[in-house]
Formats: C-alpha cells, structure tokens, sequence
C-alpha cells in the first residue's frame, strides 16, 4: 500500500471535523474513546505518511508510529475515572 | 493531481537494517523524541489534573474557543500536507513548486498564528492568565509551549523555501529539507494530540 498526500491530508482533515462534531454532540465515555481513537489514527497517518517512516524496521518508527495511540489509551484511562 | 508515492523516498542518511534509508539527519530525529515525549508528559500530566479537577476543567474548556481549535487544527494539518508534497516535488527536481508549497504551508501555519494571538488577547482581556487556576495555566503552558514550536517551524519553513528557490536542494542533497520538514509533522503530531484533550473532550 502506498500513500499520497492529498489522501493523508483529507483522511486528517475529515477525522479532526468528525471529532469536533462528535464532542459537539456527547460527552459520554464512548465519544472520547471514538476521538482518541481518531487521534491514534491521525498519529499513524502523521508518522508513517508525512514523515515517511513506512517500511523501516527501526525502533525510531516504532516510537513515532505507537507514539499517538499509546499516549490516547493513557489518556484514556485517566480521563474516564 | 498525479502524486508520486511516498514509499518511494530515497534518503542520503543513515541505511536501517532493512536497508531503506531513514529521512533527514538522525540528530533530528533524536530531537524529535525529546520533545515529543515531553509534551507526552505534559499532556498526561494535564490529564491528571483534568481527573482530580474535573469541574474546574470542564469551566475552564467553556470559556475557550473549540472552533478556534478546529480552525486551528485544520490549517496545522494543510500545512503538513503541503510540506510533505513539497519534499516529493523536490525529489523529482521541481525546486520552484516545492518553494511555492513551503511557503503555502507557511501561509496556513500564519492562519494558526492568528488565531492563537486572538485567543491569547480575548482570554487576557477577559481576566484569564498564566496566574490564573490550575485549567488556565496548563492551558497557556502547553499551548505557549506549542506556540512557540510553530514559530520556530515557521523560521525554518521560510529557510527551506529560500534555500529551494536558490537551488541549494535537489534530488541528490535533500537531508536538510527532509529534517526540517520531519521537525514541522512533529508539531502537526503534537497538536494533533493537544486539540482534543485540551479543547473537544469533555
């Protein structure tokens, strides 16, 4: 699979509007799961995408790649108690 | 428009074990780990407080701005968008286009700017500060902290399109361009975080 950056850029643009519209809509548990999980989505994107880290097997992308959805799954846990 | 694939990266740096070659300088990508995984600190560290405070935190998040988030978020991610396709069109030695781009993405990183300051000057009109509660001085701390990141990208932005537009990079000498574009995603990424903890999740 290969990505192209106005593709990147759209998917980043939709997820960050559908975010907002969803926070606009419920403060429940489940909604800022759903926008963390866009978050992690979007970080993936931003690392492996613009950042070009897609198909090294270095630690380096390893961090960035998990970077987003480790920090959402803390958040997370912190934020829903 | 016929976007070339970003797989298709030739870096001049350092070979991983696989053997692709990892973009820009590996100081940078150092550099990048440091500030991410401060700010990864600062946001769990807001996050804890946003636990113990809750009440405080969700009247502190009524009196910003989320659309001002939103605008800002938007144009954070066109900038990184016309970035990364400036790298690409450098490799296929389109100097010119590439300059265009930066400074485009410089265009859209000036929108977050602007917004910033308002948001800065409504909320200090308004009595809000550093001194303020707990909310208000994680909020000017990270986003002051962010805020000054962008500025710093923007120099660097506005480098690489003078240096582009002189030809000083090309499909053979593009290391320079690739760590200054690798440093302006990590501000894209670290807002990318910041936007829904800060101003959306309540």
């Amino acid at each position: 699979m290969s990505f192209s950056v106005p593709l990147i850029s759209a998917a980043l643009i939709l997820m960050t509007i559908g975010s907002y519209a969803l926070a606009e809509q419920s403060t429940a548990s489940w909604a800022s799961a759903v926008i963390l999980l866009f978050v992690a989505i979007k970080g993936y994107l931003i690392a492996d995408g613009f950042m070009e880290l897609r198909g090294h097997k270095r630690m380096l992308r390893y961090a960035m790649v998990l970077y987003c959805p480790l920090l959402s799954v803390i958040i997370w846990l912190i934020v829903r108690q | 428009m016929n976007s070339p694939s970003l797989d298709a990266a030739i870096a001049p740096e350092t070979p991983s074990v696989t053997g692709k070659l990892l973009p820009g300088d590996f100081a940078v990508w150092m550099l990048i780990l440091i500030e991410i995984s401060t700010f990864g600190l600062m946001f769990i560290a807001f996050s804890g407080m946003r636990a113990y405070e809750r009440d405080l935190f969700l009247a502190g998040q009524a009196v910003i701005h989320p659309i001002a988030g939103l605008i800002n978020t938007v144009a954070l991610l066109a900038a990184s968008g016309f970035v990364a396709q400036g790298v690409l069109d450098n490799r296929n030695n389109k100097q010119q286009r590439a300059a265009t781009l930066l400074m485009a993405g410089m265009g859209m990183a000036s929108v977050y700017v602007v917004v910033k300051l308002w948001e800065y000057w409504q909320l200090g009109s308004a009595g809000y500060g550093l001194s303020g509660d707990h909310f208000f001085m994680a909020y000017f701390l990270l986003t002051g902290f962010h805020f000054m990141h962008v500025v710093l990208g923007m120099v660097f932005l506005g480098i690489m399109a003078r240096k582009l537009l002189r030809k000083a990079y090309g499909p053979d000498n593009q290391a320079g361009l690739e760590s200054g574009a690798c440093y302006w995603h990590m501000i894209d990424l670290i807002w990318v975080v910041l936007f829904p903890i800060v101003y959306v999740i309540r």
